[in-house]
């Protein structure tokens, strides 16, 4: 068993007979960054609560660092951090006290619990706020401090449960900076969860697809995309009904108006197309071409595009959320 | 530090940098204490034309009372530490809410903690907004009257029932946290027990003025034993007698079941 984590077939049903995970395999290596990525309600954040004892699983073994995560609790609660979706850092106390209660819990001495919490501080642009009530802070900031609460007793394996999400993009890009450097520091093993494509494919070595309690595929995300075949080409053009007409070979799709094409090797196959398109006169507005992306991915093994995933209602969620806590 | 304690340091820390909320906790009984108390002129409940009969009746009834503030305070307090302790459990309700739960149940440290610390807290909340009141109603004039003799003892014996009353009522209302989840919920039944809690004790009025039945639930009631206590301690002067002796020991027990109930619900009943 090398698998820092390693998970087999687990399931997990809720009350009412709401199946959330149906059978789920794990192996994630030490040092790795493994993320999930899905649509609300796949299953992402069961995973984790499993992962880090939070709750338990109706069935499977689950292995973590070696320990059993029933049986053996205790030990794997030593080693997890966990950084959940909710901003979850105590309003009414500084960035410093925060840290320093959370070391309290894995009995860190007081004077080495300071220690490490100015460091972290430092790691993440926070140390002019140490000392400022997190009531003051910006929601990034807020972030940031709760990202680093998780790693206050050095844990081996860290667990981010939507680390972005909510967050503006500027803010965004820097919490993957954060993220990065905690690997490139600290060689973490990171498992971490998410619904944005480019911070799935940004960070993780390796990602796996979720969607119903199922992984659909799992791989690097260069592996996923080179499991796409095709670009996907789509015209906008006046006369739909013609131009469906003409490229009948092409076995063409109309959405919003416009046409799809899906073919290998675009950049070169789209001539004919356009070819055909021309010789009948017909006008092309506008060319895009999208080659495989995750989004791609997504849309090959779940039959729904990953963008719609992200609603309103989540960065409403987050925002209520930084209110609230205000 | 034990997590124990540190997270009870957190619950303080929060508490003093909002003293607001402490504010208003001691505003609500010193209203009982001076409108209510002052309302009711215990001494005119004797006829003038019998002065002698009025020490009696205020020894009897009265527990030896100056007048009904003096009477009236031992009761506040201990009612105070109710009101104190029936919101000890919000804290664990927002917690939940804002998912600081879901760290602490991530980490290391034994479940009752997570109670615990709610209920010690609540209890040193108690306990100053006591000494607080307290003082107030010393100050004031024709307020409350403590015995000649009342000495270092007495003091003890008031802190020890004021922390064992704080103890049992935070830690019976945080178990009610561990199940129910919004603050609705909690207000609503908060809302149902406050009254009744109070009026079936001694807070207010003397046992003896008491019809049957009301006399029996008061003798049931934590706060009976615990405004008795300190009327004995307070305003009659007596250290120790065989009355008080019981409501001590009425009070562990009641501590006891609660502490044990703790540990019980802690280990088995935590969920998200």
């Amino acid at each position: 068993m090398n698998y820092i984590i390693d998970v087999e077939n687990l399931k997990k049903v809720y009350q009412g007979n709401i199946e959330a995970l149906k059978g789920i395999n794990l192996k994630i290596k030490k040092g790795e960054i493994y993320g999930f990525l899905g649509p609300n309600g796949a299953g992402k954040t069961t995973t984790i609560k499993i992962l880090t004892t939070i709750i338990k699983p109706t069935s499977g073994t689950v292995y973590v660092s070696g320990y059993h995560i029933i049986k053996e609790q205790e030990k794997v609660r030593k080693i997890i951090g966990l950084v959940p979706q909710d901003l979850t850092v105590d309003d009414d106390l500084t960035g410093l006290e925060n840290l320093i209660l959370q070391a309290s819990f894995y009995n860190i001495k007081k004077e080495e619990a300071k220690k490490k919490a100015l460091e972290l501080l430092e790691l993440v642009d926070l140390k002019e706020a140490a000392n400022r009530l997190v009531s003051t802070y910006s929601g990034g900031m807020r972030k940031r401090l709760d990202l680093i609460v998780g790693l206050i007793h050095d844990p081996d394996i860290l667990f981010l449960d939507e680390p972005t999400l909510g967050l503006d993009v500027q803010t965004r890009t820097k919490m993957w900076e954060y993220i990065e450097l905690l690997r490139k520091e600290y060689e973490k093993t990171i498992f971490l969860t998410t619904h944005y494509l480019e911070e799935a494919e940004k960070l993780c070595d390796r990602i796996g697809i979720i969607d119903h309690g199922k992984i659909l595929v799992e791989g690097t995300p260069d592996e996923l995309k080179s499991s796409v075949e095709f670009d996907i080409v789509e015209l906008e053009i006046d006369n739909v009904n013609d131009a469906i007409k003409l490229l009948e070979e092409f076995s063409p799709e109309i959405k919003q108006n416009k046409i799809l094409i899906k073919i290998k090797d675009s950049e070169k196959n789209i001539l004919p197309i356009i070819k055909i398109l021309n010789n009948k006169n017909i006008n092309i507005k506008r060319i895009h071409i999208e080659k495989p992306s995750l989004n791609s991915v997504f849309l090959k093994y779940t039959g729904r595009e990953m963008r719609e995933g992200e609603t309103e209602e989540d960065i409403l969620r987050t925002m209520r959320s930084i209110r609230r806590a205000r | 530090m034990d997590p124990r304690l540190s997270l009870t340091s957190r619950e303080l820390k929060k508490w003093i940098r909002n003293p607001m909320q402490m504010i208003i906790t001691i505003i609500q009984p010193l209203f009982w204490i001076f409108l209510f108390g002052s309302a009711f002129n215990i001494t005119n409940l004797v006829p003038s034309n019998f002065p002698s009969m009025k020490n009696y009746i205020l020894d009897t009834y009265f527990m030896g009372a100056k007048n009904y503030i003096s009477f009236l305070t031992p009761g506040m307090l201990a009612i105070m530490s109710l009101f104190t302790a029936m919101f000890s459990g919000v804290s664990l309700i927002w917690d939940r809410r804002f998912g600081y739960l879901t760290r602490l149940l991530s980490s290391p440290i034994p479940r009752d903690a997570i109670i615990f610390s709610k209920v010690f807290s609540a209890t040193v909340k108690g306990t100053i907004q006591s000494t607080i009141l307290l003082i107030i109603a010393i100050i004031v004039p024709g307020g409350l009257y403590v015995s000649n003799n009342f000495s270092f003892i007495n003091l003890i014996i008031l802190y020890v029932t004021l922390i064992m009353l704080s103890f049992g009522f935070s830690g019976l209302f945080s178990l009610l946290t561990v199940r129910i989840k919004t603050i609705e919920t909690l207000m609503a039944i908060v809302n149902l027990l406050n009254l009744p809690l109070m009026f079936t004790s001694t807070a207010m009025f003397p046992t003896e003025m008491m019809p049957d039945w009301l006399k029996n639930i008061s003798s049931y009631n934590p706060i009976s034993w615990s405004a008795n206590i300190m009327r004995y301690e307070l305003i009659s002067g007596i250290t120790i007698n065989s009355t008080i002796m019981n409501y001590l020991l009425y009070l562990f027990i009641f501590d006891l079941v609660v502490f044990t109930l703790i540990i019980i619900v802690s280990r088995y009943g935590f969920n998200e």
